[in-house]
């Protein structure tokens, strides 16, 4: 009986260990990410940043979690606002809306927690190509 | 006894019922064109259909190490099993734990005159279909 009790404890250990050997994102490096159909070789644009946010208040997502379409709008425009559910503080950009294909692409997360307001992004980057 | 496992059966259909109204699918993007192999389409390659193809990732608890890419896998997954070099008209799903991609497959197939370069990567690593061809000068 107590073997078996060990074996369990081993196995629960082991579980909680493998839980965290992986890290997930939505892109980690996908070659390409297009806007358009006509994606002949463009010129590069450089580094392009997108994101998108929500702010945390009380553990309440003001206005829904961030959403990948949203921070490739941003990424396309260069508007790099907070852009979530009706947060449109700033929406200026270098207006990039003929960028035609990202390459190259990645998303991660970013934000704080000060427990009573918090903020996440998910924040795009890639090459872009006009 | 009989009481205990009408109970039994109870928990576990409520769990079941539960569990079951959680998955929800959601999209996350549609793009008109993507790859895990190629970054741009060559000067005089054309795209050649290869129908409807799907590709799908799902976390794993213990099967998965490092940093992984929900979207790289996916479209990996579709690019290797079609054998296509781009997915048009894409759009990808969230399942639960499970990223799917769908849209229509796409080959490269090249002009007489056109030079194709290589993938800048092969989702299965195995050679490029066609040899490379210079063009004529």
């Amino acid at each position: 009986m107590r073997k078996r009790t060990d074996f369990l404890w081993l196995f629960v250990f082991g579980l909680l260990f493998s839980v965290g050997c992986a890290s997930y994102d939505y892109a980690q490096n996908v070659k390409l990410i297009s806007f358009t159909h006509d994606i002949t070789k463009g010129q590069s644009i450089g580094n392009i940043r997108g994101e998108d946010c929500t702010m945390i208040f009380l553990g309440y997502y003001l206005g829904g979690f961030p959403t990948v379409d949203r921070a490739f709008i941003n990424a396309r425009s260069q508007a790099n606002s907070i852009h979530a559910a009706g947060f449109d503080f700033k929406n200026e950009g270098r207006g990039t809306a003929s960028l035609k294909y990202v390459t190259n692409v990645t998303t991660q997360q970013e934000g704080f927690n000060a427990f009573v307001v918090g903020k996440t992004c998910l924040v795009v980057t890639g090459v872009g190509y006009q | 006894m009989k009481n205990f496992k009408t109970h039994q059966a109870l928990i576990l259909f409520v769990l079941l019922a539960g569990s079951s109204g959680c998955i929800q699918k959601q999209k996350l993007l549609d793009s008109p064109l993507v790859s895990m192999s190629r970054t741009y389409i060559p000067k005089g390659a054309v795209l050649k259909s290869k129908g409807n193809v799907r590709g799908q990732f799902c976390e794993s608890m213990t099967g998965d190490k490092g940093s992984i890419g929900l979207f790289d896998e996916a479209i990996k997954r579709a690019q290797r099993t079609y054998k296509v070099d781009f997915i048009s008209n894409a759009a990808f799903w969230q399942e639960g734990s499970c990223v799917t991609v769908e849209g229509t497959g796409q080959i490269l197939v090249a002009d007489q005159n056109a030079y194709l370069p290589p993938p800048v990567a092969n989702p299965d690593g195995t050679q490029p279909r066609y040899t490379p061809k210079k063009p004529n000068r």
